[in-house]
């Protein structure tokens, strides 16, 4: 489905640390003249191929009013454009045995196709002619406006989870842009123009702000050669507007309530982060595989196992271009109150600031990441977004080579420093669902 | 003009030529069959592109097999197997797993039960010891029994706030009625309230045994180590006198029904619509693939186009055929904002009644024939996948060769196919139909769809 949704990419961002490292992986690395960045990796294996487009443009890029345009725009870009008019991009894809899906998240959106590796010049042009010409016209506007208003209410709206995030950042944030949803707020989506997208798609869609991954069976000397046919005439666009790390410094816990038609209570709570140029988003994400990663990890234990107070523990911290949160989420069980899980919740946090976690968890969160790592390479496509994601996020691909020895020197004292400079009260954001009784 | 002709036919032949070749091309890496002296079937693959081992152990366990009135029983004894041995607590063996990086989990569906994991093949013996004695000595203790069973619970009391979820837990419930499918896998408030530790013990006697399972492993390993090694490992395992009930297929529903379960929280109704339909062994699975291609698989299908593109109506849309080993579902899925709910279900059944009587187009078909064939490779791309296909055709007694002839069984499906199984399989008149919704704002719009039943999550 075309969707935007975070977590999938923080596993990915996680352990694709030492990927390189582990298969010597052997990334080509090109640029057209117009600013255009290609990344390819061979893999002979199966007849088939992945080629992701990821333009470094999300909600960030955003201003009030406007709210999930990025988003909404994803899902414009399948409306059709010259050489390929409406309905044509899913049609003409799949009667070639393609299949095709995109993301946006705060930082970026992303979009794929999977295919047979005979197809790729029709791949290619079919992205490049809807980056040259895409259609925007009030008719599918106020068509696909509807259908993202439906992705909304059935992620957002109808769902607990997805309203306690919802209601959880935009406390957290008082002045950047990550406070509000990828999806946007309901008025703004009606709000929208054609105008708005317009100047979005001139501003944010050009060869200048993409980047292409191929990962698969392909010949990447012949797939430059396609691209180039392609791209090349495109001119590049603009400088991208800069967007400021306008977040005051959180000074005392804020703290947010919602109350609806639910079954139990559950409550979930953010802590400020630093941007992904921080030394420490290395030991965060050791950090969040030992909290909440496995039936042996610390608040699973705690919470759900020894306790027995709630029925789930979820973490969810992933890097970004200005600073972000670091998210945890309990679901109570019948006859607990979300009090009680939250002075569990912080006492297991205290006891990673003050005693420290054991040599042996620190090892076996490492372990974990490795294998995960291992595991993300099953797929073209996991590689190809991995490899997007880093170049998107990091400015530069080949981190990945770099990044697992910066895993491996993360200590047990490291995790000790981290946990006391951001999860503290001063720094936190809780967000309850407190339910209400069903009334007809 | 000749030449052209001539040119023509020769790019013809070498674009056969060329089909030929990339399905030809698409095999199953070799597989061994072995069956042990305990009966049980054993599948193993060698695959040595990553260095992991993906296992699966299918027990002849599952949901069907509940005992009325203890509907969860399945699940509640493959989970509880993974919570403690007779030497190792459940916090041991969950330590020992991840300390490793490696995945070990139970549980059951409605077919069967299973026991599944990944391990990095340098662990390969401490993942078959883990499996073997979660398989062969599970403590079942009161302790862990109580506590799955709570968490069970809650985790019935949380799904009811997922429309999602209830939509299609309800629709099985209201199709399939007193049927062993009709029942969710996890079972309900009621029925886990009176499962017992007997029951739990009970049915792992009777139903956790080798004659009836299939293990496969898929992995950088050696097919020869990994059987000497599991027969060593498994040595303990008996096989037994049960035989299991035969699953009687249960009819089809004739005519109408609606069943609206009242959620006035929500802002989009969730809607279900289908019939009773056909298990994986059926010998039109082809046909009936390519013919729900083009409905509402992928995302260029009718329901698609006519429904989310046209429309504007809801962000997903698809039907399908969900098939189990004695029956199966036909499910036209969708939700939309509580407002155009019966617009949405006209919508869809209009589209199947044109699907019926008007046909497919040769493009439609050549396109949904391109489709399936081109994504058909991905299905084969991990170890995952590759352990999922040579299991399923050993489980649901597949043609052995279902992956070497796959491409040129969907090429073989023709308009009269499509034509055929259309009519059979599509139900637009005799169907039953779930809509989980706020029915202050659709209960008069929902008139006349067919006889209304009312029900609460």
């Amino acid at each position: 489905m075309k969707r935007f949704i975070a977590i999938a990419i923080v596993i990915s961002v996680l352990f694709f640390t030492s990927l390189v490292f582990a298969l010597e992986l052997d990334i080509k690395s090109h640029q057209l003249p117009n600013g255009l960045k290609i990344l390819i990796l061979e893999d002979h294996t199966l007849p088939i191929c992945t080629y992701f487009t990821f333009f470094k443009v999300g909600s960030r890029n955003e201003r009030p009013g406007i709210t999930g345009i990025s988003h909404l725009f994803e899902h414009m870009m399948f409306n059709g454009a010259k050489r390929y008019g409406p309905k044509e991009f899913d049609r003409i894809l799949e009667s070639n045995g393609g299949l095709s899906n995109a993301y946006t998240t705060n930082d970026f959106t992303a979009y794929f196709e999977d295919f047979p590796s005979d197809k790729l010049e029709l791949i290619v042009d079919l992205d490049a002619d809807r980056l040259e010409h895409l259609l925007l016209n009030d008719e599918n506007l106020s068509s696909e406006r509807e259908v993202v208003k439906e992705e909304r209410r059935f992620r957002t709206d109808d769902s607990n989870e997805g309203k306690l995030e919802e209601e959880l950042t935009a406390a957290a944030f008082q002045a950047h842009p990550y406070g509000w949803p990828v999806v946007g707020w309901m008025a703004d989506l009606n709000a929208i123009t054609r105008e708005d997208c317009v100047n979005y798609f001139k501003t944010y869609y050009t060869v200048n702000n993409a980047t292409i991954i191929i990962v698969g069976d392909v010949n990447p000397a012949q797939a430059v050669k396609l691209i180039e046919k392609y791209y090349g005439h495109l001119k590049p666009g603009p400088p991208i507007p800069k967007v400021v790390k306008n977040e005051p410094e959180q000074k005392g816990e804020r703290r947010v309530w919602f109350r609806k038609e639910a079954q139990l209570p559950a409550f979930m709570t953010g802590f400020h982060v630093p941007d992904v140029q921080d030394a420490d988003i290395y030991a965060l994400d050791v950090l969040q595989i030992l909290l909440t990663e496995g039936e042996s990890s610390r608040l699973y234990k705690s919470l759900v196992y020894d306790k027995q107070m709630a029925t789930n523990v979820w973490s969810f911290y992933f890097w970004t271009i200005d600073p972000g949160l670091f998210y945890i989420y309990v679901g109570m069980k019948p006859n607990f109150t979300t009090e009680k899980a939250e002075k569990v919740l912080y006492d297991e946090i205290e006891k990673v600031k003050n005693v420290g976690v054991t040599e042996k968890e620190l090892q076996k969160a490492k372990n974990i990441m490795e294998a995960n790592l291992i595991k993300s390479m099953k797929t073209n496509n996991g590689r190809a977004n991995l490899i997007g994601t880093y170049q998107t996020l990091l400015g530069d691909y080949s981190m990945l080579t770099k990044v697992i020895d910066k895993y491996k020197a993360v200590t047990v004292d490291d995790l000790k420093r981290v946990a006391q400079k951001y999860f503290t009260e001063r720094n936190r954001t809780v967000a309850t669902l407190v339910p209400e009784k069903p009334g007809i | 003009m000749k030449y052209f002709k001539l040119t023509v036919i020769a790019l013809l032949i070498l674009a056969g030529f060329s089909n030929l070749l990339s399905a030809a091309e698409i095999q199953l890496p070799p597989y061994q069959k072995f069956t042990l002296g305990n009966d049980l079937t054993l599948l193993v693959m060698e695959n040595k592109k990553l260095p992991l081992v993906n296992f699966r152990l299918v027990l002849k366990a599952g949901s069907v097999y509940d005992p009325v009135g203890k509907e969860g029983l399945a699940n509640l004894t493959a989970t509880l197997v993974r919570k403690g041995t007779k030497t190792k607590s459940f916090e041991q063996i969950s330590e020992e797993i991840e300390f490793v990086g490696g995945t070990l989990s139970s549980g059951a569906d409605l077919d069967y039960a299973y026991i599944g994991g990944e391990f990095l093949s340098k662990d390969l013996d401490l993942g078959l010891s883990l499996l073997a004695d979660i398989l062969l000595n599970p403590a079942f203790s009161q302790e862990e029994f109580e506590r799955e069973k709570e968490l069970t619970l809650a985790g019935l009391q949380e799904e009811k706030d997922d429309p999602s979820a209830i939509a299609s837990e309800a629709f099985y419930r209201f199709l399939f009625e007193k049927h062993p499918y009709s029942h969710p896998v996890d079972g309900t408030e009621a029925s886990v309230k009176n499962i017992t530790r007997e029951d739990v013990v009970n049915f792992y006697k009777k139903y956790f045994v080798p004659q009836f399972s299939i293990l496969t492993l898929v992995g950088d390993f050696s097919s020869q180590t990994v059987k000497a090694k599991v027969e060593k490992t498994l040595a303990g395992w008996q096989k037994s006198s049960t035989t299991l009930a035969k699953i009687p297929a249960p009819p089809k529903f004739k005519g109408r029904k609606l069943l609206i379960v009242e959620k006035p929280d929500v802002s989009q109704t969730q809607i279900r619509i289908g019939n009773v339909s056909v298990p994986r062994n059926n010998p039109d699975y082809f046909p009936l693939t390519v013919a729900n291609t083009i409905l509402g698989g992928g995302f260029s299908s009718r329901l698609v186009n006519e429904i989310r593109v046209n429309q504007g109506l809801t962000y997903g849309v698809s039907s399908r055929f969900n098939m189990f080993k004695e029956t199966g579902a036909y499910l036209i899925s969708t939700f939309t904002k509580n407002i155009t709910t019966r617009k949405t279900i006209d919508v869809a059944l209009a589209e199947v009644k044109k699907f019926r009587e008007k046909g497919v187009t040769k493009e439609e078909l050549e396109g949904a024939k391109n489709y399936l064939k081109g994504l058909f490779p991905m299905r084969l791309e991990t170890p995952e996948a590759l352990a999922g296909q040579i299991t399923n055709i050993e489980f649901y007694g597949l043609d052995p060769k279902f992956v070497e002839t796959y491409m040129q069984k969907i090429d073989a499906v023709t308009l009269d196919d499509i034509k055929r199984v259309a009519n059979k399989y599509f139900d637009y008149q005799d169907v039953v139909l779930v809509v989980v919704t706020n029915p202050k704002e659709t209960r008069k719009d929902l008139e006349g769809l067919g006889k209304i039943e009312m029900t609460k999550p």
